[in-house]
């Protein structure tokens, strides 16, 4: 799980590199890249990697949690 | 004015607010209170949202109105850190908590061996970068204000004045700042008020970002397909951004994220816990997605709305106002307003930090060297210096502010501000992930970056012709073309922030790297690297005391002076109990001083702590230089010890030598007693009959003359018996001795060999038969041929006095072999059992009862011979019946032929 983590930000600025190879439109002959498109793609990527994220840090919870809670909880939780 | 009397009255209404839930949280922290709270990641997210200024509360609304989806990298970049949290946060907080850093110049600082000018360049650095970014915000708040002043007074009227509304906020802003970022002097003990008021605004401003996004979607353009058709049909209506800005902007805003003072000390100093990381790592990319997700709905619809020339940083707050709902826009406005004050009053302290730290607090000790434990009371003087330095940096921050005039976009401040930190990165991220970074690469680099930083990004940032002239953007610095702000190396067409980005950072790594391949740490730069590096393996101590000789009532002095006499007291009595002891005062143990300077180092600084504390240990403190003195000369003193033992080994040797000697000795003796007592035995019994006989002689009256005549022989020939005996004992110790003087002859062993059979056989009735081959023979000699030749008499009269066969017969083989002769006596007898033949060569020896009247000194003359005359005698042991060898070097016989 450990490499899952650490592939969500790969994953993520790889997927976040992909607009630099979008039409801008300057060369005159492609479309350009409607902007609503592309407010749709970054916020989902976002959407998609908050959940990922989520997801592997609640599934990290069980054995790591109870380990550094140990510490620092007990002090002074009434 | 009413409105902006109201804003005014609504804004300290607010900051009252924020200093009452400060106060409260910081209230509770002391008390102990409320920890499920300060300690609760949902806090430590939302303070990460400093990272959120005005710039992007208001910037991003400007740049997405100039430059469409660009503004959204700068939220892309800290979204992919806290994502990525398992690759460099998690260890970066991890450091900082096992080695109590207190900043990131702290961090740097202590990688690279607790280098205090280190500390010092990233400090100023620090302080230049950031200080444009508090300017900024003082900035956008006076901006603001400006906004309901002029819609206020709609162009009538003295426009609001702006720098001193600046200077109002700076005043409050400062006076919060002191008030609860130095309440408590142990950075470690974090600051809850702070941090929680942070939280507080972080709350605030979200939820007013997302009010005026509501607003516009819903309340203006009328729902989302709306909102995204007047988008699509809108200027901004496309994809227009540049590859490489959003590339390079991503990756700044990223490196900024890590390397902001504030950043560094909301994620690492304030982190309560490590666990904290795993919730904000999809918490704060949420936060951040809601803080961007309305910023291009508010562009695209302040640019239709709002009339042309209206500033579009400031669409967040016009864009109500225009529309009637000034709650709104109060509420707008508080949000900005928090987003600025937090930013300033985290920043601040993250600076003030550094700089009393490793600025003043250096400097002062060195005015007082040498008193630590005696000077003033030193807490008194970094709460000072911590609080001189807050005042000065919002100084500087409104004096820059004054200076540039509130000009230019805030969007380009802010970069400017993010491109300066960025250039802690390199040393940063080498610190704590390859041990071979060095301090001097890490210094080379850094200045390097931020020389480059300085050339082609702050100084053009005021304009063509402010600092820089024209002539220097167009011809060079010095006239030199490679040296152009926004060309260097001859590259033009590059976006200048690309351009700067990419040179300075590239350099930077580059120059770093090279020069840390090229330079060697020293001893406590490679410890500390080792601890940075493996931080997971050992997140435990940063290095050794040894102060048996320290005085804990001195430490204890220096201690309260730090901490405070309660918080000093508390710790060395927790120390003592654990130690097992019953007063105050633990003992000087290594781990305590460790823990010590830890505490301390929390309150002044790493360097500054393990200085003080090296003071009071003295001379018994173990420096790594110190050390690896030690270590010099345990390998001198181990070296001596190899020789010694080398020695002490020669002297053993020398010993069993001398041991072995003994023995040789011993067995000497032994041999000449055995001589002795075996010589008076061959000499009395002859003596012992000649005395006899003799008496007879005498003493017998009456004798007839045939009895005479036979006891007078009898002692003739025992007197015969005794002479022999006596000439070849002679004999035997004139050749022991070498005193035998050899008599060079010439002649055949035919010859010889014929002169010595005639011999051995003159006295004898029935001579043996002797075989031999003449032709064999025919072989000149040049030796001592009458020693040779008695040599030869000897074996021959053995072998006729011992041969057991019934028809003896001797058979004498010469043989010419390379470089010898040997000639053997072979007879046909038993041969000699086994056990015999090693001593029958020794003097005395007899073999059997047979030889009776032998004295058993034959061979061993015969051996004394040949070893004279270089040759040699030995039993042949595989033969039929008992033979003997003699060798002769065929040197003697080369002469002659």
């Amino acid at each position: 799980m450990m490499d899952a983590l650490r592939l969500v930000a790969i994953l993520g600025a790889l997927l976040w590199l992909i607009p630099i190879i979008w039409p801008t439109g300057r060369d005159g002959v492609t479309e350009p890249m409607p902007m609503s498109a592309a407010l749709y793609y970054v916020f989902g990527v976002w959407l998609l990697l908050i959940g990922l994220a989520a997801a592997l840090a609640s599934i990290l919870r069980g054995p790591r949690a109870s380990k550094n809670d140990a510490g620092t909880s007990a002090e002074h939780d009434p | 004015m009413t409105s902006l009397n109201l804003l005014i009255a609504v804004c300290l209404a607010y900051v009252a607010l924020l200093f009452l839930v400060a106060f409260v949280a910081e209230r509770a922290g002391v008390q102990g209170k409320g920890g499920w709270l300060l300690r609760s990641p949902l806090v430590y997210t939302l303070s990460l949202s400093i990272y959120c200024t005005a710039w992007t509360f208001y910037g991003a609304v400007g740049n997405a109105a100039r430059s469409g989806l660009e503004y959204v990298t700068i939220y892309l970049g800290p979204s992919l850190v806290i994502l990525g949290w398992w690759w460099i946060l998690r260890r970066l907080v991890r450091i900082g908590r096992s080695h109590k850093v207190t900043s990131i110049a702290d961090l740097i600082s202590s990688r690279f061996g607790k280098s205090n000018t280190l500390a010092i360049v990233v400090t100023l650095m620090a302080v230049m970068t950031v200080t444009p970014y508090i300017a900024l915000q003082l900035q956008s708040v006076s901006l603001s204000l400006s906004i309901f002043s002029a819609a206020e007074q709609s162009g009538a009227g003295t426009p609001m004045d702006q720098q001193s509304a600046a200077l109002w906020i700076a005043v409050g802003l400062a006076i919060f700042t002191v008030l609860f970022g130095t309440r408590n002097l142990n950075v470690n003990e974090r600051h809850h008020g702070v941090v929680i008021a942070v939280a507080a605004e972080a709350v605030v401003k979200l939820v007013a970002l997302l009010a005026v996004g509501v607003f516009v979607v819903w309340g203006i353009a009328g729902g989302l397909p709306e909102t995204m058709a007047r988008i699509d049909a809108s200027d901004l209506g496309t994809w227009q951004t540049d590859g490489s800005r959003w590339t390079a902007l991503t990756f700044l805003s990223a490196a900024a994220f890590l390397c902001l003072p504030r950043m560094f000390q909301v994620m690492v100093v304030e982190n309560q816990d490590e666990a904290h990381l795993k919730i904000a790592s999809w918490a704060f990319p949420l936060y951040l997605f809601l803080m961007s997700l309305f910023v291009v709905p508010i562009a695209v619809i302040g640019l239709e709305v709002l009339p042309e020339g209206s500033n579009p940083d400031l669409f967040v707050l016009s864009l109500p106002l225009s529309q009637g709902r000034e709650g709104l826009a109060m509420f707008s406005f508080l949000g900005g307003f928090s987003s600025a004050t937090s930013m300033v009053i985290v920043a601040t302290l993250a600076l003030s930090t550094m700089v009393s730290n490793h600025v003043v607090m250096p400097v002062f000790l060195r005015l007082r060297q040498g008193t630590a434990s005696q000077s003033g009371d030193v807490r008194e003087v970094v709460i000072l210096a911590r609080r001189l330095s807050i005042l000065v940096i919002i100084g500087l921050g409104y004096i820059y502010y004054l200076a540039s005039g509130g000009s230019g976009a805030l969007t380009a401040i802010g970069l400017v501000s993010f491109a300066g930190v960025a250039q802690f990165l390199p040393a940063m991220l080498g610190g704590i992930f390859w041990r071979g970074a060095t301090r001097f690469g890490a210094l080379c680099g850094l200045l390097t970056g931020f020389t480059l930083w300085i050339f082609t990004m702050l100084l053009p940032s005021f304009g063509v012709g402010v600092f820089l002239s024209v002539e220097i953007f167009e011809q060079g610095l010095f006239g030199a073309g490679v040296i152009r702000p926004h060309a260097l190396f001859g590259i033009e067409g590059m976006d200048p922030m690309v351009h700067a980005v990419l040179w300075s950072l590239l350099l930077n790594s580059l120059v770093f790297a090279v020069l840390s391949l090229f330079t060697f740490p020293n001893p406590l730069e490679r410890l500390q690297g080792a601890q940075f590096v493996n931080v997971f393996d050992h997140s435990g101590q940063s290095r050794g005391w040894n102060a048996s000789v320290a005085e804990s009532e001195d430490l204890m002095i220096m201690a309260q002076r730090i901490l405070g006499a309660e918080e000093a007291r508390r710790l060395f009595r927790s120390q003592a109990q654990s130690q097992g002891l019953v007063g105050h005062l633990p003992e000087p143990t290594p781990d305590f001083l460790q823990k010590l300077e830890r505490e301390l180092s929390g309150s002044v600084g790493a360097a500054t702590a393990h200085a003080m504390i090296s003071q009071i240990v003295g001379g018994s403190s173990v420096s790594v230089q110190d050390l690896m003195a030690v270590a010099d000369e345990s390998a001198q003193m181990l070296e001596y010890s190899s020789q010694l033992e080398a020695k002490s080994r020669e002297l053993s040797q020398t010993a069993a030598q001398l041991r072995d000697a003994n023995t040789k000795l011993m067995q000497l003796s032994a041999q000449k007693d055995a001589f002795l007592s075996q010589i008076s035995h061959e000499l009395r019994t002859p003596m012992t009959s000649i005395r006899s006989f003799s008496e007879i002689l005498r003493d017998t009256e009456g004798m007839g003359p045939m009895e005479k005549a036979k006891y007078a022989n009898i002692i003739h020939v025992e007197a015969i018996r005794l002479t022999r005996l006596l000439n070849d004992l002679l004999d035997l110790s004139v050749l022991e001795n070498g005193q035998v003087t050899l008599n060079r002859q010439t002649g055949t062993l035919g010859e010889l060999l014929d002169l010595s059979v005639t011999t051995a056989q003159a006295s004898v009735s029935e001579p043996m038969k002797i075989h031999r081959r003449r032709l064999d023979e025919a072989i000149t000699l040049e030796t001592d041929l009458d020693r040779l030749g008695q040599v030869f008499i000897n074996l021959i009269t053995n072998a006729q006095k011992y041969c057991a066969a019934d028809v003896p017969e001797l058979r004498i083989a010469v043989n010419a072999v390379e470089d010898v002769i040997t000639i053997d006596f072979i007879d046909n007898g038993v041969g000699i059992p086994k056990d015999a033949r090693e001593m029958m060569f020794e003097k005395f020896s007899r073999i059997g009862a047979q030889d009776s009247n032998g004295a058993g000194l034959g061979l061993a003359i015969c051996r004394e011979i040949m070893s004279r005359l270089d040759g040699d005698i030995r039993y042949l042991g595989d033969v039929e019946g008992t033979g003997f060898r003699v060798v002769l070097p065929r040197a003697m016989a080369i002469a002659a032929q």
